[in-house]
Protein backbone atom coordinates (compact mmCIF):
# COMPACT_ATOMS: atom_id res chain seq x y z
CA UNK A 1 0.00 0.00 0.00
CA UNK A 2 1.62 3.12 -0.85
CA UNK A 3 0.64 6.73 0.61
CA UNK A 4 -1.65 8.64 -1.84
CA UNK A 5 0.45 11.78 -2.25
CA UNK A 6 1.35 13.88 -4.49
CA UNK A 7 5.17 14.88 -6.23
CA UNK A 8 6.93 17.41 -3.72
CA UNK A 9 4.92 17.03 -0.60
CA UNK A 10 6.88 15.84 2.28
CA UNK A 11 6.35 13.48 4.21
CA UNK A 12 7.83 10.58 5.68
CA UNK A 13 8.57 6.74 5.59
CA UNK A 14 9.43 4.81 8.52
CA UNK A 15 10.73 1.93 8.54
CA UNK A 16 11.44 -1.25 10.83
CA UNK A 17 12.56 -4.30 10.30
CA UNK A 18 13.44 -7.04 13.28
CA UNK A 19 14.73 -10.31 13.08
CA UNK A 20 14.63 -12.22 16.14
CA UNK A 21 16.50 -15.38 16.80
CA UNK A 22 16.80 -18.33 19.73
CA UNK A 23 20.52 -18.16 20.94
CA UNK A 24 21.47 -20.96 23.78
CA UNK A 25 17.97 -21.06 25.11
CA UNK A 26 16.84 -16.82 24.88
CA UNK A 27 15.51 -15.16 22.28
CA UNK A 28 17.60 -12.05 20.51
CA UNK A 29 17.20 -9.72 18.27
CA UNK A 30 19.86 -10.71 15.68
CA UNK A 31 19.68 -8.24 13.02
CA UNK A 32 17.26 -4.67 12.67
CA UNK A 33 17.06 -1.55 10.22
CA UNK A 34 15.59 1.33 11.82
CA UNK A 35 14.63 4.42 9.82
CA UNK A 36 12.67 7.50 11.96
CA UNK A 37 10.40 8.08 12.61
CA UNK A 38 10.10 4.58 13.59
CA UNK A 39 12.42 3.28 16.37
CA UNK A 40 12.61 0.65 19.24
CA UNK A 41 13.35 1.00 22.69
CA UNK A 42 16.22 -1.66 23.08
CA UNK A 43 14.74 -5.04 23.61
CA UNK A 44 14.25 -6.64 26.89
CA UNK A 45 13.42 -9.72 28.64
CA UNK A 46 10.31 -10.51 30.31
CA UNK A 47 10.18 -13.04 33.40
CA UNK A 48 8.64 -15.92 31.35
CA UNK A 49 11.23 -15.66 28.67
CA UNK A 50 9.44 -13.29 25.94
CA UNK A 51 11.41 -10.85 24.33
CA UNK A 52 9.85 -7.46 24.79
CA UNK A 53 10.63 -4.45 22.26
CA UNK A 54 8.86 -1.47 22.48
CA UNK A 55 8.20 0.53 19.04
CA UNK A 56 8.42 4.09 19.54
CA UNK A 57 7.31 7.23 16.91
CA UNK A 58 9.33 10.35 18.73
CA UNK A 59 6.98 12.64 16.39
CA UNK A 60 3.98 14.17 16.95
CA UNK A 61 1.59 11.39 15.60
CA UNK A 62 1.16 9.91 12.15
CA UNK A 63 0.60 12.58 9.56
CA UNK A 64 -1.75 12.25 6.64
CA UNK A 65 1.07 10.86 3.55
CA UNK A 66 3.30 9.35 5.92
CA UNK A 67 3.36 5.63 5.13
CA UNK A 68 5.08 3.48 8.17
CA UNK A 69 6.76 -0.61 7.21
CA UNK A 70 7.18 -2.74 9.95
CA UNK A 71 8.54 -6.13 9.26
CA UNK A 72 9.29 -8.83 11.94
CA UNK A 73 11.06 -12.61 11.55
CA UNK A 74 10.79 -14.75 14.29
CA UNK A 75 12.93 -17.64 14.26
CA UNK A 76 12.15 -21.14 15.86
CA UNK A 77 12.28 -21.41 19.19
CA UNK A 78 11.76 -18.02 20.02
CA UNK A 79 9.26 -15.43 21.89
CA UNK A 80 8.92 -11.99 20.85
CA UNK A 81 6.47 -9.35 22.07
CA UNK A 82 5.73 -6.04 20.17
CA UNK A 83 4.08 -3.39 21.76
CA UNK A 84 3.61 0.33 20.95
CA UNK A 85 4.98 3.21 23.53
CA UNK A 86 2.13 5.26 23.18
CA UNK A 87 -1.15 5.74 21.50
CA UNK A 88 -1.07 6.33 17.82
CA UNK A 89 -2.67 9.57 17.24
CA UNK A 90 -3.46 9.73 13.33
CA UNK A 91 -3.09 13.10 12.47
CA UNK A 92 -4.85 14.53 9.11
CA UNK A 93 -3.00 16.35 6.79
CA UNK A 94 -3.90 19.58 4.85
CA UNK A 95 -3.98 17.68 1.60
CA UNK A 96 -6.47 14.90 3.11
CA UNK A 97 -3.84 12.45 1.94
CA UNK A 98 -4.07 8.36 3.57
CA UNK A 99 -1.56 7.48 6.11
CA UNK A 100 -0.66 3.93 5.65
CA UNK A 101 0.83 1.44 7.13
CA UNK A 102 2.30 -1.60 5.78
CA UNK A 103 2.69 -4.75 8.52
CA UNK A 104 4.63 -8.20 7.90
CA UNK A 105 5.34 -10.79 10.12
CA UNK A 106 6.91 -14.07 9.41
CA UNK A 107 6.88 -16.55 12.28
CA UNK A 108 8.77 -20.41 12.39
CA UNK A 109 7.50 -23.29 13.26
CA UNK A 110 8.40 -23.31 17.04
CA UNK A 111 8.29 -19.74 17.18
CA UNK A 112 5.65 -16.82 18.83
CA UNK A 113 4.74 -13.53 17.93
CA UNK A 114 2.94 -10.99 20.08
CA UNK A 115 1.62 -7.58 18.77
CA UNK A 116 -0.40 -5.87 21.29
CA UNK A 117 -0.08 -1.81 20.06
CA UNK A 118 -1.35 0.60 22.27
CA UNK A 119 -4.97 2.20 21.05
CA UNK A 120 -5.50 4.08 17.49
CA UNK A 121 -6.91 8.01 17.98
CA UNK A 122 -7.80 8.69 14.88
CA UNK A 123 -7.97 13.40 14.99
CA UNK A 124 -10.89 14.80 12.94
CA UNK A 125 -10.30 14.68 9.45
CA UNK A 126 -7.47 11.84 9.69
CA UNK A 127 -7.46 9.43 7.55
CA UNK A 128 -5.38 5.91 7.74
CA UNK A 129 -5.28 2.48 5.87
CA UNK A 130 -3.35 -0.44 6.81
CA UNK A 131 -2.39 -4.08 5.99
CA UNK A 132 -1.38 -6.69 8.33
CA UNK A 133 -0.26 -9.90 7.34
CA UNK A 134 0.80 -12.93 8.96
CA UNK A 135 2.22 -16.05 7.67
CA UNK A 136 3.17 -18.80 9.94
CA UNK A 137 4.89 -21.49 9.07
CA UNK A 138 3.01 -25.41 10.59
CA UNK A 139 3.49 -24.88 14.75
CA UNK A 140 4.06 -21.38 14.91
CA UNK A 141 1.95 -18.82 17.08
CA UNK A 142 0.63 -15.69 16.82
CA UNK A 143 -1.35 -12.92 19.23
CA UNK A 144 -2.49 -9.98 18.16
CA UNK A 145 -4.74 -7.30 18.94
CA UNK A 146 -5.33 -3.39 18.24
CA UNK A 147 -7.93 -1.32 19.81
CA UNK A 148 -9.74 1.66 18.19
CA UNK A 149 -10.85 5.38 19.77
CA UNK A 150 -13.97 6.85 17.92
CA UNK A 151 -11.47 10.24 18.40
CA UNK A 152 -10.01 12.44 20.70
CA UNK A 153 -12.66 11.32 23.08
CA UNK A 154 -11.49 12.93 26.61
CA UNK A 155 -11.79 16.73 24.44
CA UNK A 156 -15.30 15.51 22.65
CA UNK A 157 -14.02 14.86 19.81
CA UNK A 158 -16.08 11.49 18.09
CA UNK A 159 -16.32 10.06 14.65
CA UNK A 160 -14.99 13.32 13.33
CA UNK A 161 -12.06 11.00 10.86
CA UNK A 162 -12.61 10.63 7.75
CA UNK A 163 -12.19 7.08 7.57
CA UNK A 164 -10.07 4.37 9.22
CA UNK A 165 -9.33 0.90 6.97
CA UNK A 166 -7.30 -1.79 8.88
CA UNK A 167 -7.04 -5.60 6.69
CA UNK A 168 -5.51 -7.84 8.82
CA UNK A 169 -4.61 -11.27 7.66
CA UNK A 170 -2.91 -14.65 8.76
CA UNK A 171 -2.21 -17.66 6.93
CA UNK A 172 -0.35 -20.90 7.08
CA UNK A 173 0.97 -21.69 3.86
CA UNK A 174 -1.83 -21.18 1.16
CA UNK A 175 -4.49 -21.30 4.26
CA UNK A 176 -6.13 -18.20 5.00
CA UNK A 177 -6.80 -18.65 8.75
CA UNK A 178 -8.25 -15.06 9.33
CA UNK A 179 -9.29 -12.10 7.87
CA UNK A 180 -10.66 -8.89 9.42
CA UNK A 181 -11.18 -5.99 7.23
CA UNK A 182 -12.40 -3.35 9.18
CA UNK A 183 -13.37 -0.24 7.31
CA UNK A 184 -15.16 2.84 8.79
CA UNK A 185 -16.17 6.02 7.25
CA UNK A 186 -18.32 7.69 9.89
CA UNK A 187 -21.93 8.92 9.52
CA UNK A 188 -25.18 8.99 10.40
CA UNK A 189 -25.65 5.44 11.38
CA UNK A 190 -22.46 4.84 12.63
CA UNK A 191 -24.07 5.20 16.01
CA UNK A 192 -26.74 2.24 15.33
CA UNK A 193 -27.43 -0.56 17.35
CA UNK A 194 -24.99 -3.10 16.74
CA UNK A 195 -22.60 -0.83 15.08
CA UNK A 196 -21.02 0.86 17.89
CA UNK A 197 -23.96 2.08 19.62
CA UNK A 198 -23.07 5.04 22.42
CA UNK A 199 -19.89 3.44 22.73
CA UNK A 200 -16.37 4.94 21.63
CA UNK A 201 -13.68 2.60 22.15
CA UNK A 202 -13.66 -0.99 19.70
CA UNK A 203 -11.23 -3.77 19.85
CA UNK A 204 -10.44 -6.84 17.94
CA UNK A 205 -8.06 -9.58 18.10
CA UNK A 206 -6.51 -13.16 16.78
CA UNK A 207 -4.80 -15.14 18.32
CA UNK A 208 -3.12 -18.81 16.78
CA UNK A 209 -2.39 -21.88 17.89
CA UNK A 210 -1.94 -25.40 18.71
CA UNK A 211 -4.03 -25.66 22.22
CA UNK A 212 -7.74 -25.84 21.84
CA UNK A 213 -9.82 -23.24 23.98
CA UNK A 214 -12.47 -24.69 27.17
CA UNK A 215 -13.49 -21.17 28.56
CA UNK A 216 -14.36 -18.96 25.87
CA UNK A 217 -13.75 -15.15 27.44
CA UNK A 218 -17.42 -13.39 27.22
CA UNK A 219 -18.69 -10.44 28.70
CA UNK A 220 -22.58 -9.64 28.02
CA UNK A 221 -22.90 -6.96 25.62
CA UNK A 222 -18.73 -6.11 25.50
CA UNK A 223 -17.19 -9.10 24.16
CA UNK A 224 -16.96 -11.96 22.37
CA UNK A 225 -14.50 -14.79 20.68
CA UNK A 226 -15.10 -17.60 18.54
CA UNK A 227 -13.37 -19.96 16.05
CA UNK A 228 -12.70 -18.36 12.25
CA UNK A 229 -13.41 -21.09 9.57
CA UNK A 230 -9.96 -21.59 8.93
CA UNK A 231 -9.84 -22.30 13.06
CA UNK A 232 -8.16 -19.05 14.53
CA UNK A 233 -9.71 -17.85 17.38
CA UNK A 234 -11.07 -14.15 17.06
CA UNK A 235 -12.13 -11.58 19.42
CA UNK A 236 -14.32 -8.59 19.34
CA UNK A 237 -14.93 -6.03 21.93
CA UNK A 238 -16.31 -2.32 22.65
CA UNK A 239 -16.70 -0.21 25.42
CA UNK A 240 -18.00 3.55 25.96
CA UNK A 241 -14.57 3.65 28.64
CA UNK A 242 -11.02 3.17 27.29
CA UNK A 243 -9.68 1.68 30.83
CA UNK A 244 -12.78 -0.33 30.69
CA UNK A 245 -12.25 -1.87 27.14
CA UNK A 246 -8.34 -2.36 28.28
CA UNK A 247 -9.12 -4.33 31.82
CA UNK A 248 -11.78 -6.55 29.52
CA UNK A 249 -9.31 -7.26 26.57
CA UNK A 250 -6.38 -7.91 29.18
CA UNK A 251 -8.10 -10.56 30.40
CA UNK A 252 -9.72 -12.24 27.33
CA UNK A 253 -6.23 -12.23 26.27
CA UNK A 254 -4.30 -13.61 29.13
CA UNK A 255 -7.46 -16.23 28.96
CA UNK A 256 -6.96 -17.09 25.71
CA UNK A 257 -2.91 -16.85 25.48
CA UNK A 258 -3.03 -19.12 28.41
CA UNK A 259 -5.49 -21.89 26.37
CA UNK A 260 -4.08 -21.70 23.01
CA UNK A 261 -0.23 -21.10 24.03
CA UNK A 262 0.02 -22.56 27.49
CA UNK A 263 2.06 -19.03 28.05
CA UNK A 264 2.39 -17.38 31.23
CA UNK A 265 0.91 -14.38 31.72
CA UNK A 266 2.90 -11.07 30.71
CA UNK A 267 3.99 -8.98 33.43
CA UNK A 268 4.83 -6.06 31.08
CA UNK A 269 6.20 -2.84 32.82
CA UNK A 270 6.34 0.67 31.27
CA UNK B 1 -35.04 -6.16 -17.95
CA UNK B 2 -37.68 -8.55 -19.57
CA UNK B 3 -41.53 -9.25 -17.96
CA UNK B 4 -40.30 -13.07 -17.92
CA UNK B 5 -37.26 -11.99 -16.13
CA UNK B 6 -38.64 -9.58 -13.65
CA UNK B 7 -41.32 -11.93 -12.54
CA UNK B 8 -38.72 -14.74 -12.18
CA UNK B 9 -36.68 -12.14 -9.61
CA UNK B 10 -39.50 -10.82 -7.71
CA UNK B 11 -40.04 -14.88 -7.21
CA UNK B 12 -36.69 -15.47 -6.32
CA UNK B 13 -36.46 -12.54 -3.76
CA UNK B 14 -39.68 -13.24 -2.14
CA UNK B 15 -39.54 -14.43 1.46
CA UNK B 16 -42.14 -17.48 0.91
CA UNK B 17 -39.11 -18.84 -1.55
CA UNK B 18 -38.07 -21.68 0.59
CA UNK B 19 -34.55 -20.74 1.41
CA UNK B 20 -35.20 -21.54 5.00
CA UNK B 21 -33.75 -17.77 5.92
CA UNK B 22 -36.12 -17.27 7.86
CA UNK B 23 -34.92 -19.49 10.39
CA UNK B 24 -32.07 -16.74 11.19
CA UNK B 25 -31.90 -13.59 12.97
CA UNK B 26 -27.91 -12.82 12.55
CA UNK B 27 -27.94 -11.63 15.93
CA UNK B 28 -31.14 -9.37 15.83
CA UNK B 29 -32.64 -11.88 18.77
CA UNK B 30 -30.03 -10.88 20.77
CA UNK B 31 -30.29 -7.16 20.31
CA UNK B 32 -34.17 -7.30 20.89
CA UNK B 33 -33.47 -9.53 24.29
CA UNK B 34 -31.46 -6.93 25.91
CA UNK B 35 -34.21 -4.28 25.04
CA UNK B 36 -31.58 -2.61 22.55
CA UNK B 37 -34.03 -2.01 19.61
CA UNK B 38 -37.55 -2.82 20.91
CA UNK B 39 -39.23 -0.11 18.76
CA UNK B 40 -40.09 0.40 14.94
CA UNK B 41 -37.67 3.58 14.78
CA UNK B 42 -34.94 1.43 16.89
CA UNK B 43 -35.15 -0.96 14.50
CA UNK B 44 -35.25 1.12 11.53
CA UNK B 45 -32.01 2.56 12.68
CA UNK B 46 -30.43 -1.10 13.21
CA UNK B 47 -31.02 -1.62 9.61
CA UNK B 48 -29.77 1.70 8.35
CA UNK B 49 -26.36 0.34 10.44
CA UNK B 50 -26.53 -2.83 8.75
CA UNK B 51 -26.63 -1.35 5.41
CA UNK B 52 -24.25 1.44 6.02
CA UNK B 53 -21.43 -0.47 7.98
CA UNK B 54 -22.19 -4.36 8.33
CA UNK B 55 -24.56 -6.80 6.15
CA UNK B 56 -24.41 -3.62 3.12
CA UNK B 57 -20.52 -3.45 3.13
CA UNK B 58 -20.02 -7.43 2.65
CA UNK B 59 -23.29 -9.28 1.83
CA UNK B 60 -24.66 -6.39 -1.01
CA UNK B 61 -21.48 -6.19 -2.81
CA UNK B 62 -21.03 -9.92 -2.80
CA UNK B 63 -24.06 -9.94 -4.79
CA UNK B 64 -23.38 -7.54 -6.88
CA UNK B 65 -19.90 -8.91 -7.69
CA UNK B 66 -21.00 -12.64 -8.18
CA UNK B 67 -23.60 -11.41 -10.26
CA UNK B 68 -20.45 -10.77 -13.77
CA UNK B 69 -18.53 -13.26 -11.94
CA UNK B 70 -16.68 -16.35 -13.64
CA UNK B 71 -16.51 -19.33 -11.66
CA UNK B 72 -13.23 -18.74 -11.07
CA UNK B 73 -13.99 -15.88 -9.24
CA UNK B 74 -17.48 -16.99 -7.54
CA UNK B 75 -15.10 -19.11 -5.90
CA UNK B 76 -12.72 -16.55 -4.71
CA UNK B 77 -15.75 -14.63 -3.64
CA UNK B 78 -17.30 -17.75 -1.88
CA UNK B 79 -13.72 -18.00 0.27
CA UNK B 80 -13.71 -14.40 1.35
CA UNK B 81 -16.70 -14.22 2.77
CA UNK B 82 -16.39 -17.87 4.41
CA UNK B 83 -13.38 -15.75 6.38
CA UNK B 84 -14.76 -12.39 6.45
CA UNK B 85 -17.76 -13.70 8.53
CA UNK B 86 -15.89 -14.01 12.13
CA UNK B 87 -18.70 -15.61 13.94
CA UNK B 88 -19.86 -19.25 13.18
CA UNK B 89 -23.59 -18.63 12.90
CA UNK B 90 -23.81 -15.52 10.50
CA UNK B 91 -21.32 -17.97 8.04
CA UNK B 92 -23.02 -20.97 8.52
CA UNK B 93 -26.56 -19.40 7.85
CA UNK B 94 -25.25 -17.73 4.51
CA UNK B 95 -24.02 -21.44 3.33
CA UNK B 96 -26.87 -23.44 4.29
CA UNK B 97 -28.93 -20.19 2.81
CA UNK B 98 -27.18 -20.26 -0.02
CA UNK B 99 -27.21 -23.86 -0.69
CA UNK B 100 -31.04 -24.07 -0.19
CA UNK B 101 -32.03 -20.66 -2.94
CA UNK B 102 -29.60 -22.77 -5.29
CA UNK B 103 -31.38 -26.06 -4.95
CA UNK B 104 -34.93 -24.63 -4.89
CA UNK B 105 -34.10 -22.74 -8.34
CA UNK B 106 -32.24 -25.17 -9.80
CA UNK B 107 -35.46 -27.35 -9.32
CA UNK B 108 -37.71 -24.54 -10.78
CA UNK B 109 -35.39 -23.69 -13.56
CA UNK B 110 -33.40 -26.11 -14.71
CA UNK B 111 -32.84 -25.23 -18.23
CA UNK B 112 -31.94 -22.05 -17.56
CA UNK B 113 -29.69 -22.62 -14.70
CA UNK B 114 -27.60 -25.51 -16.69
CA UNK B 115 -24.67 -24.15 -16.82
CA UNK B 116 -25.18 -22.50 -12.98
CA UNK B 117 -21.34 -22.18 -11.71
CA UNK B 118 -21.26 -23.70 -8.51
CA UNK B 119 -21.56 -21.03 -5.20
CA UNK B 120 -22.20 -21.75 -1.70
CA UNK B 121 -23.03 -18.72 0.17
CA UNK B 122 -26.29 -16.40 -0.10
CA UNK B 123 -25.01 -13.39 -1.76
CA UNK B 124 -23.04 -15.45 -4.77
CA UNK B 125 -26.07 -17.56 -5.15
CA UNK B 126 -28.61 -14.57 -4.93
CA UNK B 127 -26.01 -12.89 -8.01
CA UNK B 128 -25.02 -15.96 -10.11
CA UNK B 129 -29.13 -16.97 -10.31
CA UNK B 130 -29.93 -13.87 -10.95
CA UNK B 131 -27.81 -12.98 -13.47
CA UNK B 132 -28.94 -16.60 -15.07
CA UNK B 133 -32.28 -15.90 -14.71
CA UNK B 134 -31.96 -12.80 -17.05
CA UNK B 135 -32.15 -9.57 -14.48
CA UNK B 136 -29.98 -6.79 -14.69
CA UNK B 137 -26.68 -6.35 -11.74
CA UNK B 138 -28.81 -3.25 -10.39
CA UNK B 139 -32.69 -4.98 -10.12
CA UNK B 140 -30.41 -7.98 -9.32
CA UNK B 141 -28.65 -5.84 -6.00
CA UNK B 142 -32.26 -4.04 -5.66
CA UNK B 143 -34.03 -6.96 -5.06
CA UNK B 144 -31.39 -8.98 -2.46
CA UNK B 145 -31.19 -5.74 -0.61
CA UNK B 146 -34.93 -5.48 -0.10
CA UNK B 147 -35.45 -9.33 0.34
CA UNK B 148 -32.83 -8.22 3.55
CA UNK B 149 -34.84 -5.83 4.61
CA UNK B 150 -38.06 -7.12 4.48
CA UNK B 151 -36.63 -10.33 5.98
CA UNK B 152 -35.27 -8.70 9.19
CA UNK B 153 -38.65 -6.63 9.76
CA UNK B 154 -40.10 -9.74 9.67
CA UNK B 155 -38.19 -11.38 11.77
CA UNK B 156 -38.70 -8.94 14.27
CA UNK B 157 -42.26 -9.13 14.25
CA UNK B 158 -41.79 -12.43 16.09
CA UNK B 159 -39.06 -10.93 18.01
CA UNK B 160 -40.50 -7.80 19.32
CA UNK B 161 -44.17 -6.47 20.23
CA UNK B 162 -44.20 -4.55 16.48
CA UNK B 163 -47.24 -5.03 14.38
CA UNK B 164 -46.82 -5.53 10.54
CA UNK B 165 -47.50 -1.99 9.68
CA UNK B 166 -44.69 -0.94 12.15
CA UNK B 167 -42.63 -3.53 11.00
CA UNK B 168 -42.90 -2.61 7.39
CA UNK B 169 -42.61 1.54 8.30
CA UNK B 170 -38.93 0.41 9.95
CA UNK B 171 -38.39 -0.50 6.48
CA UNK B 172 -39.58 2.10 4.44
CA UNK B 173 -36.97 4.45 6.91
CA UNK B 174 -34.15 2.42 5.50
CA UNK B 175 -35.07 3.54 2.34
CA UNK B 176 -32.60 6.01 1.88
CA UNK B 177 -29.84 3.51 3.29
CA UNK B 178 -30.71 1.08 1.10
CA UNK B 179 -30.18 3.10 -1.84
CA UNK B 180 -26.99 3.98 -0.58
CA UNK B 181 -25.72 0.90 -0.81
CA UNK B 182 -27.18 -0.64 -3.31
CA UNK B 183 -24.96 2.54 -5.37
CA UNK B 184 -21.78 1.63 -3.18
CA UNK B 185 -22.29 -2.44 -3.78
CA UNK B 186 -22.71 -1.62 -7.73
CA UNK B 187 -19.50 0.18 -7.81
CA UNK B 188 -17.15 -2.13 -5.15
CA UNK B 189 -14.66 -4.44 -5.64
CA UNK B 190 -14.02 -7.25 -3.86
CA UNK B 191 -11.19 -5.85 -1.94
CA UNK B 192 -14.10 -3.23 -0.89
CA UNK B 193 -15.52 -6.23 1.22
CA UNK B 194 -15.32 -5.72 4.99
CA UNK B 195 -17.35 -3.68 7.83
CA UNK B 196 -17.57 -2.45 10.90
CA UNK B 197 -19.89 -3.67 13.45
CA UNK B 198 -18.89 -5.21 16.14
CA UNK B 199 -21.75 -4.73 18.62
CA UNK B 200 -23.49 -7.42 16.15
CA UNK B 201 -20.46 -9.48 15.98
CA UNK B 202 -21.29 -10.03 19.65
CA UNK B 203 -24.45 -10.22 19.85
CA UNK B 204 -24.51 -12.91 17.00
CA UNK B 205 -22.22 -15.32 18.92
CA UNK B 206 -24.21 -14.56 22.14
CA UNK B 207 -27.21 -15.58 20.24
CA UNK B 208 -26.42 -19.77 21.10
CA UNK B 209 -26.13 -19.03 24.20
CA UNK B 210 -29.73 -17.07 24.89
CA UNK B 211 -31.89 -18.84 27.85
CA UNK B 212 -35.15 -19.11 25.26
CA UNK B 213 -34.51 -18.27 21.60
CA UNK B 214 -36.84 -18.65 18.36
CA UNK B 215 -33.94 -18.45 15.91
CA UNK B 216 -31.25 -20.46 14.79
CA UNK B 217 -28.73 -17.44 14.44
Amino acid sequence: MRPDTTPGQRTRTGILHLTFEEKRGKTVLARDQQKAPLMIIRPFELPCGTLMVFVVNPTGGVLGGDHSEIVAEVGAGARVLILTQSATRLQPSPSGARATQDIRFRVASGGRLEYYPERTLPFAGSAFAQTVRADLEDGAELGLSETLASGRVHMGERLAFADYRSRVEVWNATTRLYLDHLKLEPGQHTRAPGVWGDLDYAASGVWVGSGSVQHWPALPGQLACGHTAGGAVWLRSASRRGPELDRALNAARESLRAQVFGAQPLQVRR
Amino acid sequence: MSLPALLRLLQLSDSAFPTGAYAFSDGLETLTASGTVRSADQLADFLCGQLAHGWGQQDAPACALAWAASPSELAELDALLTDLKLVRGPREASLRVGANLRRAALHLWPQDLADLPATRHHATSFGAVAAALGASQADAVTAYVSAYLLGRVTSATRLMRLGGLEAQRAARLAEHAAQTCIQAALHATADDLGGFSPLLDIAAQEQAGLETRLFQT
